[in-house]
């Protein structure tokens, strides 16, 4: 059901020298028709909202997180489950866990949510994590997706803890999402849930942005075709690997973003090694395999896949092409960690460093148009001295870049248009301003 | 017989033919699949290539023990992963005894004791068991974890004016009278280090996880310089 491919950066070794090559190993559907799969045919979603109905969310926030929640209500099948907490001072089961057949009523709730209060993020989300186990069938992954404008300030508020607590559901099969909201939430505790919880991070700059994410979120779990994909990365004698991603490690294998139809869950990996004396043509640089469970609860591997490379002389070797999706990732990579270090460079408000970082970025971004255009926006946030807004771009849009599903076979990788983008699921798109609606990603200020 | 438990062989001790005895019983209820036979002759290759740590000697008698047990069934893990045995005695080395253990599949086990015990008419998801574990702990009193400032019951559903929303205009009125322009209070996370009783550290946690040596060093010549000024020790 999934394919495990391993394409390198050139079709072959350097004889007689010390190597690095970059390698991209590709997980996909094998399946053409998961993705025509019917709608009704698939498996119920079991899904958690939870939000934050703290003070801070009074006004046009509360109204867009109703908004974001009503959007669910109305586009889940009569099959899935819905629940719905509320947090503030304390959480409070609005909508205990159901299948999505009463809207009227559950509209009805939505509704009513009034803020006020402090933000006990974790209760919120141990509620809901709650209501999912509650409602869940053996076996099946149910999803709370956590929304929060601002930093816990009641009740458990570590960070390390917080996650510790999200991995340890996910790994039971609670997965957690995040969205954040304005420019007043920790992005670092978000972020750090959502990773830990094997889930999305989203952000939403304005109230009006937030309604997206929760429409992504939910066509993504609609279209989910493996979950729990667990990679295995083993390099040949004498090689020495490093992952460029910052996947999760568990077990000695690597955790992977769920996979969704017509996607790519992928991972760039550096491969270095001495080519001197070595007796094989075709030498075994990296075996790959992966384990994943099918959306009906299937325990699976695919692979392994083995990357095996002869070796060249000097100026055969310089006269090979570079693969361009494998560079097209590693600049998305290398912009992600450039990203970071501007990030940190913005929280100490050493503007000039971020603007030297950002330049050194947008240099090694070369012609990739999608990195670029980030850049260049997250350019337009340095000027503006905004540090919150900073910090929270850089901090989104390097994950993204770092662990996005991408489209699988994606044509032209270092090419980017809104024409292009808007024709993809909304899941696999890469939008230039993580906290903006895609439509508005095109004029961004 | 209740859920296998590793932990419950600690303070196991014994030769060779007893360990590959063990083992062979742990990889059948770990799920591991034994593709070569679990044999004194595989615990002697495997202590040899360094995947085992050295056996105490008693006599002429290799005695092995639970953290030999761990690291046979670890290895028997990732060879059916597919790791070679070179690669495996390379990342033993380096790892801890508790890295090594965490290898071994907890999850698979409970989600297998979950499904057997649903088949047989008793559902006990291993996720509310994990909930309830979280629950039970407490959160870390701290300076963060203060009462709220104002007595509130659980929000309600039904219109009203709030005490908070009370508190706000409050707040935008006393800023003002303070010099500060807007509404808007700046929070931030601190950690707070007690390096000993009545002396403590706070920084903002977003700048604790950005830092630096040289600006380690330069808050340490910071903090030196204050204790040391007569000023401000008054």
């Amino acid at each position: 059901m999934l394919n495990i491919t391993i394409t390198p950066q050139h079709s072959a070794r350097l004889d007689g020298h010390e190597n690095e090559l970059y390698a991209l190993v590709r997980v996909t559907s094998s399946d053409e028709h998961s993705a025509d799969l019917e709608h009704s045919a698939k498996p119920p979603l079991n899904v958690s909202l939870v939000i934050d109905q703290s003070g801070s969310m009074q006004g046009a926030p509360i109204e867009a997180a109703k908004g974001a929640a009503a959007h669910i209500v109305q586009n889940l099948r009569r099959k899935d489950r819905l629940s719905v907490v509320t947090y503030a001072d304390q959480a409070q089961v609005i909508i205990p866990g159901q299948q999505a057949e009463d809207r009227h009523t559950m509209l009805d709730a939505i509704n009513r949510i009034r803020p006020g209060g402090c933000t006990a993020l974790h209760d919120g989300w141990l509620a809901g994590a709650e209501q999912a186990a509650l409602m869940r069938q053996p076996g099946e992954t149910a999803r709370v997706i956590l929304l929060s404008d601002g930093c816990a300030n009641r009740g458990e508020m570590r960070v390390e803890f917080l996650s510790h607590d999200t991995a340890r559901m996910a790994e039971n099969g609670i997965t957690t999402t995040t969205c954040g909201l304005g420019q007043h939430f920790d992005e670092f505790l978000m972020l750090s849930m959502a990773r830990a919880g094997q889930g999305s991070a989203y952000y939403g700059e304005r109230a009006e942005d937030i309604i997206e994410p929760f429409h992504e979120e939910l066509l993504l779990l609609e279209n989910l075709i493996a979950k729990r994909l667990r990679l295995s990365l083993v390099p040949g004698d004498g090689v020495e690997l490093t992952l460029l991603n910052d996947y999760q490690q568990q077990n000695m294998r690597y955790i992977l973003p769920d996979l969704a139809a017509g996607g790519e869950a992928w991972a760039l990996v550096k491969l270095k090694f001495a080519e001197t004396d070595h007796p094989e043509h075709n030498r075994l640089l990296l075996t790959s395999d992966i384990n994943f469970e099918s959306i009906e609860g299937e325990q699976l591997q695919a692979g392994p896949a083995r990357l095996r490379l002869p070796k060249l002389p000097a100026n055969a070797f310089a006269a090979l092409a570079q693969n361009e999706t494998v560079t097209a990732r590693r600049q998305e990579l290398r912009a992600a960690k450039l990203q970071d270090m501007a990030r940190t460079a913005a929280r100490q408000r050493n503007w000039p460093a971020v603007e030297r970082l950002i330049n050194q970025a947008r240099k090694e971004a070369g012609d990739n148009e999608w990195v670029e255009k980030s850049l260049r926006a997250l350019e337009r946030i340095s000027r503006q001295r905004d540090v919150e807004r900073f910090s929270k771009e850089s901090a989104f849009m390097a994950q993204k870049m770092r662990s996005r599903l991408a489209p699988q076979n994606e044509a032209n990788p270092r090419e980017w248009s809104q024409d292009s983008q808007a024709s993809l699921p909304s899941f696999l798109r890469k939008k230039p301003i993580q906290g903006r609606n895609f439509d508005d990603n095109g004029n961004s200020d | 017989m209740g859920q296998p438990n590793l932990e419950t062989l600690l303070g196991w001790k014994g030769d060779a033919e007893h360990l590959a005895h063990l083992a062979k019983e742990w990889c059948a209820l770990l799920g591991i699949e034994p593709r070569a036979e679990l044999s004194v002759r595989l615990v002697r290759d495997y202590a040899q290539r360094g995947i085992l740590g050295r056996p105490r000697r008693d006599g002429k008698v290799a005695i092995y023990d639970w953290e030999h047990l761990v690291c046979l069934l670890a290895a028997r893990r990732l060879v059916q992963d597919g790791w070679p045995l070179q690669k495996i005695s390379e990342e033993f080395t380096v790892r801890s005894i508790e890295e090594i253990r965490s290898l071994l599949p907890h999850s698979l086990l409970t989600e297998k004791k979950w499904r057997t015990e649903e088949n047989q008419g008793k559902k006990e998801d291993p996720a509310l068991e994990a909930l309830r574990e979280i629950k039970s702990r407490k959160p870390q009193p701290s300076y963060h974890n203060r009462a709220p400032s104002y007595s509130s019951s659980a929000p309600t559903n039904t219109p009203s004016i709030t005490p908070s929303s009370l508190l706000h205009g409050d707040l935008a009125t006393s800023r003002r009278v303070l010099g500060e322009k807007d509404d808007q209070v700046c929070s931030s996370n601190f950690v707070r280090m007690e390096i000993a009783r009545g002396i403590e550290l706070h920084i903002e946690s977003e700048r604790l996880r950005s830092l630096g040596l040289a600006e380690a060093q330069a808050i340490a010549k910071a903090i030196l310089s204050i204790l040391l000024t007569p000023t401000h020790r008054k």
